[in-house]
């Protein structure tokens, strides 16, 4: 059966007009000539063609299996901009530079770099989302999207961006072993404390308040025990308390998220 | 499913100590309602609840039935919603087709296929089509507008509520939109702010004028033209007490209780309801 045969005994069957221009097998002329359907479907099928081919990091991120309804959310996150990627790698160059140049023995050396590496990331969450800093934030509140959600993602997007980032440096230390890495607890636990605070205050705000709480803690304990208790068994115990403490508060308060509140 | 009807009962919102808005019983049915008033009036305030993307400080507010301040609820009505804020809130550095692929994810539109016969659909709508692959910062003021309605049309929603949708349009492009908003109306619960009372609000199937944080008319524009009815004139000269404006060279149309002498009365319009609504003449 030729493709107008079986548009003709589909059209009979149904009841409607043939699909098909032409002449069919039989000789018949069409029915109809349904121009707007086959104008709509030429539209479609030259807009598939047209479609822009993904960027890398769009590639990238279905590759490692993330969903096509949130790689926009991840590409459109406000903080991941030309000029804080930037800024992050000046931050980790900083802070490598002076944890390699500092004169003082290996332990007191990774201070500087164990220090500022959770502000980056923190950084990073504070510029992600929010009506200050998002101007896409108020089309947000009024699409379904849990708010809670969507400052989630964006958070996960920066936060593991940045934390490879200095994952990467961290093997650039020279001193240090294991102690290296003792920045990330504390860094998780900055960011949560971040975005729990976030459902309060501005996301700058919070993140500003979590940063200076962090670097006194530091300061204060560096100046009453050594560097390498300093970072711990006992600060990473409390920065485990502190992501889960977070964790909690941000999630009880997810529904501030999603509105404008003039009070 | 039929548009959503919008009813609004003992509104009082306030912005720190300022009283934005006081609406004791307000309905919208489907259709399109221009909500038209001064700067300041509690237009943005008003829209802004009406999309339930400011929450309700007190009163009850139904949207479709259902109360926005309840999460669910909420993310029910927004599901049908399609938003123009006041400020276009566009990011400059993104592409105008990779912004709708955003809206539309934020829409819950999961197929990228789908959101890209979305954002063509919408985009085709306001006249866009061919900047698709341009940044929207290169973008002129009333296109960055034209692309603020495109977002709202994404997923057809039965619900729009537009905040200025003509700010920065030129007359043609005014027109277009006007058009569309009567197509759209057909279907679906239109509402705009706007400070277009002829070129809109004359479309719509209701105005809304808000003053002083209240609304001070609710009705169809004829009604609203009507309430100036005897009190329109042009003339040679401003009348003290009258709200005049310019038509031509040296020539006024003045709204106002007591015209001048030589004043030729003319029939009135919707802006000159307006006008008489929301800048009563002076008591005699």
């Amino acid at each position: 059966m030729s493709i107008h045969e079986l548009d003709a005994a589909m059209a009979r069957a149904a009841g409607r007009p043939r699909f098909l221009a032409g002449p069919g097998a039989d000789g018949s002329t069409p029915d109809a000539v349904p121009t707007e359907r086959l104008a709509r479907n030429f539209a479609e099928i030259e807009a598939e063609l047209d479609a822009p081919a993904p960027g890398m990091l769009v590639r990238i991120l279905i590759r490692l299996g993330v969903g096509e309804g949130t790689v926009p959310l991840m590409t459109a996150t406000p903080a991941l901009r030309r000029s804080f990627v930037a800024s992050v790698l000046v931050a980790v160059l900083f802070a490598l530079s002076a944890a390699t140049n500092n004169t003082a023995d290996g332990a007191d050396r990774i201070v500087v770099f164990l220090t500022m590496a959770p502000l980056i990331p923190l950084a990073g969450v504070a510029l992600a989302f929010g009506p200050k800093v998002d101007p896409t934030h108020e089309v947000a509140l009024a699409a379904p999207i849990d708010g809670f959600r969507l400052y989630l993602v964006r958070a996960l997007t920066v936060v593991g961006a940045s934390t490879l980032v200095l994952l990467l440096a961290s093997l650039l230390v020279p001193a240090g072993g294991a102690h290296r890495v003792a920045w990330l607890l504390p860094s998780l636990a900055a960011t949560s404390l971040t975005m729990a605070l976030a459902t309060r205050f501005d996301p700058r705000l919070a993140a500003g308040g979590v940063a200076l709480a962090w670097i006194a803690l530091v300061t204060v304990s560096v100046a009453a025990a050594d560097a390498a208790a300093t970072f711990g068994p006992t600060m990473q115990v409390l920065s485990l308390f502190a992501t889960a403490a977070g964790a909690v508060g941000f999630t009880r308060r997810r529904r501030r998220l999603d509105a404008i509140s003039d009070r | 499913m039929t548009a959503p009807t919008i009813a609004l009962h003992d509104i009082r919102h306030r912005h720190g100590t300022t009283d934005a808005l006081a609406v004791d019983r307000l309905v919208l049915e489907p259709g399109s309602t221009a909500v038209l008033g001064p700067n300041g009036s509690g237009k943005s305030t008003l829209l802004r609840l009406l999309a339930a993307v400011a929450e309700g400080q007190n009163g009850t507010i139904r949207i479709a039935g259902l109360d926005p301040a309840e999460p669910l609820y909420r993310t029910a009505i927004r599901r049908r919603l399609g938003y123009v804020a006041q400020r276009d809130g566009l990011p400059p550095r993104m592409r105008v087709e990779a912004f709708c692929d955003y809206v539309g994810a934020l829409k819950e539109i999961d197929s990228a296929r789908l959101r890209r016969r979305w954002t063509r659909w919408a985009l085709q709508q306001v006249g866009l089509l061919d900047v698709a692959g341009e940044r929207i910062g290169s973008l002129s003021g009333g296109m960055q507008r034209r692309l603020s309605i495109a977002q709202a049309l994404l997923g057809g929603p039965d619900l729009l509520v537009l905040d200025e949708p003509l700010a920065g349009l030129d007359a043609e492009q005014r027109a277009e939109i006007g058009n569309l908003f009567v197509s759209l109306s057909e279907t679906a619960t239109v509402i705009c702010a706007t400070h277009h009372a002829e070129e809109l609000a004359g479309l719509c199937h209701r105005v809304v004028v808000v003053d002083g944080g209240q609304p001070v008319f609710v009705g169809t524009p004829t009604t609203l033209a009507e309430r100036a009815a005897g009190r329109v004139w042009e003339a040679d000269t401003q009348a003290p007490g009258a709200v005049c404006r310019a038509v031509g060279p040296g020539r006024f149309r003045c709204v106002g209780d007591t015209p001048p002498a030589g004043a030729v009365p003319v029939a009135p319009t919707v802006a000159d309801g307006y006008l008489a609504t929301v800048r009563p003449s002076t008591p005699s």
